[in-house]
């Protein structure tokens, strides 16, 4: 890429250039060299909350021991990380933050892939000189996925800050005031983001652990494979974390013009079905187990005796909208080679209509990335419950939103907070099925108690916008003001029409 | 030098509008609206060489000479009412016994820079204050010194009063305009400042009660006229200090900027209380360093306080005689400072609770000899935090290090305090 204004610095005697406004950590990371972070995260940008990222500025302004994070990188500037004035800051910053660790890795999940772990031995601190008592404190049940252990927390404000500014959920946050503050709900309570499961990946240390995988394995004994998530069409990036062939867990896989750092919980969570026992694991022919190559072979020469028989126009392919790309891909092969009469991958007409309509608008000039989307200016959604269809695209137009896009939902009835990825769990559970949209019941049947792909919860009736949330304005369309503006309605309704089942009387 | 804040002083009275106005009030506002631009307004401000009274000390009127000219859009001023510094209450004593020039000060501001809405944020205990002010606020509203048109000039001034739910880092600016947003207290990254980039993203100038208060007196008067005030050439207005400890008559006086040490407590403090002798004192508030008995002559001004290695902050002077640990005291400053961390970043929330530990220990003669070097490690790596909590917080400990070692390392080296607890 092309930046006009190029900014070329010093960092341990490499020369970096970054464009400008790139601060002095992410120019420092462009060449590989790892300065300790823990609050500024890439989605998140710089928070100067934890101090542990600090070098030395020899030459530029300001000079001295400065914050990474906070300061811009500036023409001519030359900076030192391994400075022992910053080198000893940095190690004076990790035993603070090691002050109230519990040391407990060994019984840790995130032990092998911990942030703080690495931080902590590559800073050089080994001795506890506090020998105080540590701060303790009480967990919280989170629900059924994520696991609660505030007393390893180190008070990055990472899950805060991405619950609450990035997602746009409310129900979590920091409550409390210096060294006593805590992560955590107002009392104990399943996460309402869709989006929850993110935490996991965002903690720097322990403090939430994917409940589902707990205590079955390390990092080191995974079998990871980059991956594409299943559940639906926009294709986030995944790694799957399999041992024993067992999928235990799922971790989202950055790919900044997909899905960036995160992945929605559906994709996260819905694994049961990988795993469920009545997954066919042996092939069979005329109910034989047999190998592979023979099944192949048996399929092979059954299809060679069906087309000599009726013909290749009598043979259908059929794919399916929740298969993967790569199934699909070859379901079209596969057509081609027996020159197979139909290929079909939707089972209602009307549905592979639509698709083959929107499909043709999409070109290669006009298609947007997820990335495109989050620095998008205007967003229009067409008939479409994104938080119900797509996810992670709710929490791309949420980022969109945030830098200032406008954002109109066409269709009376999609909930505005849906397009914001802001509709929380809770909200959506409380709501009944709509009729005119099936939601993702047709999802294949995961962990039967999966909140969030459970029949239904597609179409909520429009509901008033999560309380205390920031940032919300009135004003931002969805539908016209005549219809907001109804004398007769209670209050004003946010983003859709009318209560569900009614149509606006305006025009 | 003739008091100017508090020359109404009686106990438990405030004066009226009418008392205030026969003495002269809201001249200076009625003489800048119907003669001063704005720019005249800050220039005399400039002139005066008013400087912060809150604990900075920076330059009231280079302050407001950074708020962007010509841009669109609101811009606020915000008075600092949230006093918690321990040992100062000057604003509290303005606040109850004459709020008056505190409403032209901000009105005459309000004009300087250009703002239609101002908020007075004060602190929860306050609540007489608070009470006396929204009194004040109303009593000025029905005369035409508040709201619109004030004075037939045009000018608009809506002033709201905020009773915060009261924590020490709202003091910090920033902080401060995030709890009046409404949201969690901690302090935002500078740049942008708020003179910039403020409350609700407008230009916002935020400044400490007696700053404001002493505005219509420079625009009345003249800035040269209140400039000389002081004691000294170099120093400029009067200042409220508010003495407290073990001193005959502890109070809140009015002094020219640039009295000495010695003058404060041997002159209106009436001395030491009987039996005690001077050991040292706090200068300004919890966050700045010990004076001693060597600083006796010291000009209570910015810079000579500054110089002799401490701060005027506040003008919050605590005094203590010879019976005083001095570990004792800062302890006790150490550990309201680590409960008022915001907890927003590492050296603030986790390093003032060791420093509070240590100190304990030390108190509690468990202490040993490398816990020194921890405690001066720790005066120098919070000066890495965040805001300027910490650093402020490391004031005494500084203080305590560089002149009381000796009584430091006495307890660790008897095992106990020396000093007879009472």
């Amino acid at each position: 890429m092309n930046h006009p204004n190029e900014i070329k610095l010093i960092i341990d005697d490499i020369p970096v250039e970054v464009p400008e406004g790139t601060s002095v950590l992410e120019a420092a990371l462009s060449v590989d060299i790892t300065i300790p972070h823990f609050c500024w995260h890439p989605a998140l940008g710089k928070a100067g909350a934890c101090r542990v990222c600090a070098v030395k500025v020899l030459e530029g302004s300001p000079r001295g021991v400065q914050m990474s994070c906070m300061l811009p990188a500036q023409d001519g500037m030359v900076v030192s990380t391994t400075d022992p004035e910053a080198v000893a800051l940095r190690k004076g910053v990790i035993e603070w933050l090691m002050i109230n660790h519990p040391h407990d890795c060994p019984v840790c999940d995130e032990g092998g892939e911990c942030q703080l772990q690495d931080f902590t031995i590559a800073g050089g601190h080994g001795l506890r000189r506090y020998d105080g008592r540590k701060r303790t404190y009480t967990n919280q049940y989170l629900g059924e996925y994520i696991e609660h252990e505030m007393n390893r927390c180190i008070q990055c404000y990472r899950c805060a800050r991405f619950y609450q500014e990035y997602a746009g959920a409310t129900d979590f946050g920091v409550m409390g005031r210096g060294n006593m503050i805590y992560f955590g709900r107002q009392g104990d309570g399943p996460l309402e983001s869709p989006f929850s499961g993110n935490l996991v990946d965002i903690c720097p240390t322990g403090v939430f652990t994917d409940k589902t995988a707990r205590f079955r394995a390390r990092y080191w004994d995974y079998d990871l494979a980059p991956s594409v998530c299943p559940h639906c069409s926009l294709g986030c990036n995944i790694t799957p974390a399999a041992r024993y062939r067992e999928l235990l867990k799922v971790i989202a896989r950055r790919n900044d013009s997909v899905n960036g750092w995160f992945i929605c919980d559906r994709g996260r969570f819905s694994n049961g079905a990988v795993n469920a026992p009545e997954r066919p694991r042996q092939a069979l022919a005329d109910n034989r187990p047999v190998s592979c190559d023979e099944a192949m072979d048996a399929l092979l020469e059954r299809l060679t005796e069906f087309l000599e028989l009726n013909g290749p126009a009598s043979l259908a392919i059929v794919g399916s909208p929740r298969m993967s790309l790569e199934g699909n891909i070859m379901a079209a092969r596969l057509r081609e080679l027996l020159g197979a009469g139909t290929l079909s991958y939707f089972d209602d007409r009307l549905q592979a209509e639509r698709t083959m309509e929107a499909a043709s608008l999409l070109t290669t000039a006009n298609a947007a990335s997820l990335a495109d989307v989050r620095k998008a200016d205007l967003v229009a959604i067409m008939e479409c419950d994104l938080l119900a269809e797509a996810p992670m695209m709710a929490l791309a137009v949420r980022q969109a939103w945030r830098g200032g896009a406008r954002v109109y939902v066409v269709g009376c009835d999609v909930p505005f907070d849906s397009a914001q990825g802001t509709k929380t769990l809770a909200e959506r559970s409380r709501s009944p099925a709509s009729p005119t949209h099936p939601g993702p019941d047709s999802v294949p049947p995961d962990r039967p108690d999966a909140p969030r792909t459970r029949p239904g919860a597609g179409c909520p009736p429009p509901l008033p916008a999560p309380g205390g949330a920031r940032g919300w304005s009135g004003s931002r369309p969805g539908v016209c003001s005549r219809t907001r503006s109804h004398p007769a309605t209670p209050r004003p309704v946010r983003g859709s029409a009318t209560p569900r089942g009614q149509r606006c009387p305006h025009c | 030098m003739e008091p100017i804040l508090l020359r109404y002083e009686r106990a438990g009275h405030c004066p009226t509008l009418d008392e205030y106005r026969a003495d002269g009030g809201f001249e200076a506002l009625a003489t800048a609206l119907a003669g001063m631009s704005p720019d005249a307004v800050q220039q005399a401000v400039i002139d005066s060489g008013l400087r912060g009274r809150g604990g900075a000390g920076f330059p009231t009127g280079r302050k407001w000479s950074f708020v962007p000219r010509n841009l669109p859009g609101p811009r606020y001023l915000i008075c600092n009412a949230d006093e918690m510094e321990p040992g100062t209450y000057k604003d509290r004593v303005l606040l109850e016994q004459n709020p008056w020039p505190l409403i032209e000060g901000m009105a005459l501001a309000c004009y300087a820079l250009g703002v239609g809405h101002a908020f007075i944020f004060i602190r929860r205990g306050y609540e007489r204050a608070a009470a006396n002010l929204r009194r004040v606020m109303a009593e000025a509203r029905r005369a035409g010194f508040l709201g619109e048109n004030i004075l037939g000039s045009g000018f608009n001034l809506e002033l709201d009063v905020h009773q915060s739910a009261g924590r020490y880092i709202c003091g910090e600016e920033t902080a401060l305009i995030n709890a009046l947003e409404g949201v969690r207290a901690n302090p935002r990254a500078k740049p942008p400042f708020p003179a910039v980039k403020g409350l609700w993203g407008q230009p916002t100038v935020v400044n400490n009660v007696e700053t404001l208060a002493n505005i219509p007196a420079i625009i009345a008067r003249g800035p040269a006229w209140w400039k000389a005030l002081a004691a000294t050439p170099e120093a400029a207005g009067s200042k409220l200090f508010c003495v407290s400890g073990h001193v005959a008559n502890p109070e809140c006086f009015e002094l020219p900027l640039g009295i000495t040490l010695g003058e404060i407590i041997d002159g209106p403090c009436g001395g030491m209380r009987p039996g005690s002798g001077f050991k040292a004192c706090i200068p300004g508030g919890a966050s700045t360093p010990f004076l001693t008995a060597d600083h006796w002559g010291v000009a209570m001004d910015f810079d000579p306080v500054a110089k002799a290695g401490s701060r005027l902050g506040t003008g919050g002077i605590i005094v203590f005689d010879q019976n005083t640990c001095m570990v004792g005291v800062t302890l006790n400053l150490i550990r309201f400072f680590a409960r008022e961390s915001c907890g927003w970043c590492t050296p603030c929330r986790e390093g003032l609770p060791f420093v509070r530990h240590i100190l304990e220990k030390i108190e509690n003669g468990s202490g040993n000899a490398g816990d020194v070097d921890i405690l001066r490690e720790h005066v120098h790596y919070l000066n890495y935090a965040f805001c300027a909590l910490a650093p402020g917080a490391m004031g005494p400990l500084e203080g305590l290090l560089r002149l009381f070692e000796d009584e430091v390392r006495e307890h660790i080296t008897k095992g106990k305090c020396p000093f007879t607890r009472l």
